[in-house]
């Protein structure tokens, strides 16, 4: 999977093409107008993280020529503004996503793993782990062949630690994704022990390692064995 | 006191007293002159007496007059004085006398004549009517102009007052104040607005900064949080490593939040959230209620709503932050079981709850960081911005503790 950040902010670029690349993301940063509109034009990638707030104003207008060339990259906007405005033109201007900094690189992962998701196959794939197969156009999860129960909440977790998976994600990155920005963790920590403690559970195969590894403290992990 | 009082009762008062005097010297000074008049006349009489008698040497008739009396009166020897003037009182009535001699051939008289001093008197006192008149009709007139007149020339001072009392930096126009042509007041006026519009355009400077302070902070937080990220993902970090990336983002969060809320509300102050419409309060309770459906459950907490159908004209942004600030607040400072009583009408909307069983410092909870218990649950900043919100969209917020269950009333208009 390929990947495009258009950032000024080189210390967050480099964070974000670190972080993607240990989940098997080829990843290629930008930071001014030029150098982007050179790479978009020379190849073609899954999903451009795009901040619109590039100065002179320019974030935008690299999303109207993008548009305008109707290439089919998917675009995942990023922007410290985070106002309703905001978010409104720009999924106007064309964009598939987006997302107000600051951000959880668990939450970037998954809406980046999302928009890929939708392009390639319109929604309409499966993931399997093993004994584990997600439907996500259907919203449904097979055990060894059987349907499992999984409440709403239970399977956007699920979904989130798979787009994240192999990566330890913290617990406020997993709260602010259930309940949003204003999620405050000592409010919602003893519910999100409860979620994850029944997913666990329900996708726990007798004989086999547990899919999700908690890592006292700080969060939990979707353990997949390279391969699947 | 009112300067005009002031004023009116020092004039007043030096007027009455200016006046008293004057009277009280000029009192005297009129007899005198009177008496003066009376004693001409006298002299006249008497001089015509002595013609007559030198003339005729013998003593004239006396013809009646009107308050005049004439009396001669046989002596041996002629007084060595012309005449001499004294003022007698006989019968309640004060005469003015003259007495002088006259020699004859049939020989030596003493001549008295008194003049009534009547007219004189009722002079006077016509007079001093006239007089006392005229003081009270002054005092009157004075008090009169006093009262309307001054009080509308007064007007554009009172007006201007008027509109500073009115005048809220955060409205962020300054009032024209009105024109005038008297010059204390252009000068107050104008010394007035000139300060009022540097004051405004060094407030807005400062919201200016602010919320561009606010949002260049993301980008530090946002690479901090990365960093952090990236940072955990290392498995061979030890226990404490672990411990302290774990504060780090406590912290991080906590500073987070601070920060949301501080742009916030700086966005409200900087008027960015003043377009309203037409906003379904029913609607917006429910929405929040169901936003915080799990968190109700897990804390097994009942709610109970009696909401009218009910629309308010506010920006939708604030009513939803209004309503989701109460309704979390009513969550998080709930003990486990309790409940939460939601009333809305078309005049207000009241979010009460369970929880600590005695009442909280009223004065005290809007304020900004304030806790009535050092929890971690909260920063303390949602009531504060609730209140902020509230003093924004001029509605009153109340808080009650009645009956075990803490209140908090918002009164539209």
């Amino acid at each position: 999977m390929n990947i495009l950040v258009v950032e000024d902010e080189l210390a967050l670029s480099k964070s974000i093409c670190d972080y993607l690349t240990e989940s098997q993301y080829t990843c290629e940063t930008a930071s001014v107008f030029d150098d982007a509109i050179q790479k978009m034009e020379r190849g073609s990638y899954d999903c451009i993280i795009l901040d619109i707030t590039l100065p002179g104003g320019s974030g935008l207008e690299l999303l109207e020529q993008l548009k305008s060339r109707s290439v089919s990259d998917g675009v995942l906007i990023i922007s410290a503004k985070g106002s309703v405005d905001d978010k409104i033109l720009g999924l106007k201007t064309g964009a598939d996503d987006y997302l107000a900094k600051p951000f959880h690189l668990a939450e970037l992962t998954a809406r980046v793993e999302a928009i890929i998701r939708r392009k390639a196959f319109d929604g309409q794939r499966a993931i399997s782990f093993g004994k584990l197969k997600i439907d996500i156009a259907d919203k449904r999860v097979y055990l060894d062949g059987q349907l499992v129960d999984l409440t709403r909440k239970e399977f956007d977790l699920l979904i989130f630690l798979v787009s994240n998976k192999n990566k330890l994600v913290t617990k406020s990155a997993i709260a602010h994704h259930l309940w949003g920005d204003d999620a405050n963790m000592n409010v919602y920590g003893e519910m999100l022990y409860t979620h994850v403690k029944n997913l666990r559970k329900k996708i726990y195969l007798k004989g086999e390692d547990n899919f999700i590894e908690s890592i006292y403290g700080i969060g939990y992990r979707f353990l997949v064995s390279s391969g699947s | 006191m009112k300067l005009l009082t002031k004023y009116a009762r020092i004039t007043t008062g030096t007027s009455v007293i200016v006046f008293l005097v004057a009277c009280f010297a000029f009192l005297p000074f009129l007899n005198n002159i009177f008496i003066g008049q009376v004693d001409e006349n006298l002299l006249v009489e008497k001089d015509e007496i002595m013609l007559y008698a030198k003339k005729y040497q013998h003593l004239p008739e006396i013809m009646p007059v009107r308050d005049q009396e004439t009396t001669f009166e046989a002596v041996e020897f002629p007084e060595n004085k012309s005449c001499w003037f004294e003022t007698i009182y006989k019968g309640g009535r004060s005469f003015r006398k003259i007495q002088f001699t006259i020699t004859i051939a049939s020989g030596n008289f003493l001549v008295t004549i008194e003049k009534s001093l009547d007219r004189t008197r009722n002079l006077a006192y016509s007079l001093l009517a006239l007089i006392v008149s005229t003081i009270f009709l002054v005092l009157l007139f004075t008090f009169l102009i006093n009262r309307f007149v001054i009080r509308r020339l007064w007007n554009p001072f009172y007006t201007t007052v008027l509109k500073v009392k009115q005048f809220q930096i955060s409205q962020a126009y300054v009032p024209a104040l009105q024109s005038t042509d008297i010059e204390e007041f252009r000068v107050l006026n104008q010394t007035l607005q000139e300060a009022a519009e540097k004051a405004l355009r060094e407030y807005i400077t400062l919201k200016e900064f602010t919320e561009n302070a606010g949002h260049e902070l993301q980008t530090p937080i946002a690479v901090i949080r990365a960093k952090l990220d990236t940072f955990i993902q290392d498995e061979s970090l030890s226990a404490a490593q672990s411990q302290a990336v774990h504060e780090a983002y406590a912290a991080l969060e906590r500073l987070y939040k601070l920060n949301r809320a501080l742009i916030f509300s700086v966005k409200i102050d900087n008027r960015q959230f003043d377009d309203a419409e037409e906003i379904n309060i029913k609607l917006v309770i429910e929405l929040a209620v169901s936003h915080f459906t799990d968190l109700l459950q897990s804390k097994n907490i009942t709610i109970k709503t009696d909401l009218d159908d009910i629309s308010i004209h506010v920006n939708s942004v604030l009513a939803h932050s209004i309503i989701d600030n109460l309704l979390i607040n009513s969550i998080i400072h709930n003990h486990p079981g309790g409940s939460i009583y939601i009333k809305c009408d078309a005049s207000s909307l009241c979010i009460s709850n369970s929880g600590k069983d005695e009442p909280l410092d009223a004065s005290r909870i809007f304020e900004r960081f304030y806790k009535q218990s050092s929890s971690s649950e909260s920063q303390g900043l949602g009531l504060a911005i609730v209140k902020q919100i509230c003093d924004r969209l001029h509605f009153r917020i109340a808080y009650a503790y009645d009956n075990h269950l803490h209140s908090f009333c918002v009164y539209f208009a």
